[in-house]
């Protein structure tokens, strides 16, 4: 079989309200590849949380870290049981920052958004708003773009679901699947989204994805690496500029 | 084009502006004749004026406003764009306060019904309530229910109500009743303007919030137009 390997890449810009607030920007991102198992993380933190802008990052790095190390484990666990060891694991993280800052644990809410393939599986983690998206490709080489997972806010526009909140695990979604089906289409990329650049590339109204989520993935498998990371830095830029006051950021996660 | 970006804006979706609903429910009868009905029109104008100034509560912000004296809808929920200056208002009748009430919720729960069904988000509903005496003229059944209905709201955080008091007839212990978590307070004299001037820098305070976002109210700003 084909080896398949996965390039990966990550970007967050500050958004238009916290430049003029002169706080830092609260989404945090990372990707990872280790033992065998490629991983992409997103975390937006919350407005109201004194030091979200530490508990996202903690969770995007955390994420990857638990997500390689624990990989088949959680594939074969209860899920009610994986999700439990995924928040509480992040929980002891975030308690570790929150001691260090002279913190309440919960000055560093934050969402999760995390995708982690390893040979044929994926497991895909959600938690609150922003938006897990793959590109499908069908065996006569056509492709589509899905959403896995969509956001989840409250009733309200400025209400979600963040890592410390006491319902974190019954709101936690997580997806286990193939990355090739019997029908032989395939899974040819992931894209991450916090509710930033959601706002253009996602319309909630038929959960479906912008087609510029297509030319990110097609750019991703084209461009040199530090070409396209500048690429999508301009990209959020433009974003940001244009069409949210919100922070944004994005990874994605191509085969080649 | 950003020469660095990787994408074109007519890849990206305009979504719509996610609403803020702000109900305003005004007392209009026979007792706010002359300056008191003068001032209150000029200052719903002043709040018009002022969220239509706001370049996002200005797309975001859906102004309805019921009246009584005889109970009317005078405006129903729309954002400024589309309807950028509000209703003339005429003092006339009785207060029956349970009635509009019941009026302004029906059309709130009607708009949020239909942003849902058309995928269009919404923050927190706002309900400001304004009258300058007892309630008179219409059912104390209707008014009771009404109450409870509001309190309800008003706990579950599904509605945020502004109970104010208009000179030293308005029943406050009514108005109380509607908002178990906020007391109502007494506006200054007839600064109505001041009152909106405040009430529209809220409203654009929320409309942009973020998720995750605590809106805090501008207490100092109240001391502007109310008896504290």
């Amino acid at each position: 079989m084909k080896r398949v390997v996965w390039k990966r890449a990550c970007a967050a810009v500050r958004g238009r309200s916290h430049q003029i607030d002169q706080t830092p920007c609260q989404d945090g991102v990372a990707t990872t590849y280790r033992r065998n198992v490629s991983v992409i993380a997103l975390s937006d933190g919350a407005g109201s949380a004194s030091h979200s802008h530490f508990g996202s990052e903690v969770c995007a790095r955390s994420l990857c870290a638990i997500l390689c190390r624990h990989f088949d484990e959680i594939w074969h666990m209860d899920q009610r049981d994986a999700k439990c060891k995924i928040v509480s694991t992040l929980h002891g993280r975030l308690g570790c920052k929150a001691r260090e800052l002279n913190v309440d644990v919960s000055a560093l809410a934050a969402t999760l958004l995390a995708v982690a393939v390893k040979k044929n599986r994926y497991i895909a983690i959600h938690l609150g708003d922003g938006v897990i998206g793959a590109e499908v490709a069908a065996a006569d080489g056509s492709r589509e773009l899905v959403t896995l997972s969509a956001p989840e806010n409250g009733e309200h526009s400025n209400e979600t679901f963040f890592v410390t909140s006491g319902t974190a695990e019954a709101h936690m979604s997580m997806l286990l699947g193939r990355v090739r089906e019997c029908d032989r289409s395939e899974i040819a990329g992931f894209i991450l989204m916090s509710d930033g650049p959601e706002a253009a590339l996602y319309r909630k109204a038929d959960s479906v994805l912008a087609p510029a989520c297509t030319k990110l993935l097609d750019s991703a498998r084209d461009l040199r690496k530090v070409d396209y990371r500048h690429g999508l830095q301009g990209t959020l830029e433009l974003i940001a500029r244009s069409k949210t006051h919100d922070d944004c950021s994005i990874a994605v996660m191509v085969h080649v | 084009m950003n020469e660095l970006a990787l994408i074109e804006m007519e890849d990206l979706f305009e979504n719509p502006t996610p609403r803020v609903p702000v109900a305003l429910c005004l007392d209009c009868s026979g007792s706010m004749m002359g300056e008191p009905i003068q001032e209150l029109n000029e200052g719903v104008k002043t709040f018009y004026q002022a969220i239509n100034d706001d370049e996002i509560a200005r797309f975001s912000a859906e102004i309805c406003i019921v009246t009584f004296g005889p109970v009317s809808l005078e405006a129903d929920f729309a954002t400024l764009d589309t309807r950028p200056q509000p209703p003339i208002l005429s003092a006339s009748g009785n207060t029956p306060m349970g009635e509009a009430v019941e009026l302004a919720i029906n059309s709130l729960e009607k708009r949020k019904a239909a942003y849902k069904a058309s995928g269009v988000d919404y923050y927190q509903p706002w309900l400001v309530l304004m009258t300058d005496g007892h309630p008179y003229g219409g059912s104390q059944v209707v008014l009771d229910r009404q109450i409870a209905r509001v309190a309800t709201m008003a706990e579950s955080r599904k509605l945020t109500v502004f109970p104010i008091g208009i000179g030293d007839e308005a029943d406050m212990s009514t108005l109380a009743r509607f908002s178990p978590g906020r007391s109502p307070l007494r506006l200054q004299g007839l600064k109505f303007s001041e009152f909106f001037s405040w009430l529209s820098k809220s409203v654009s305070r929320v409309s942009q919030s973020t998720p995750g976002d605590k809106v805090t109210l501008d207490v100092e700003g109240i001391r502007g137009w109310a008896e504290l």
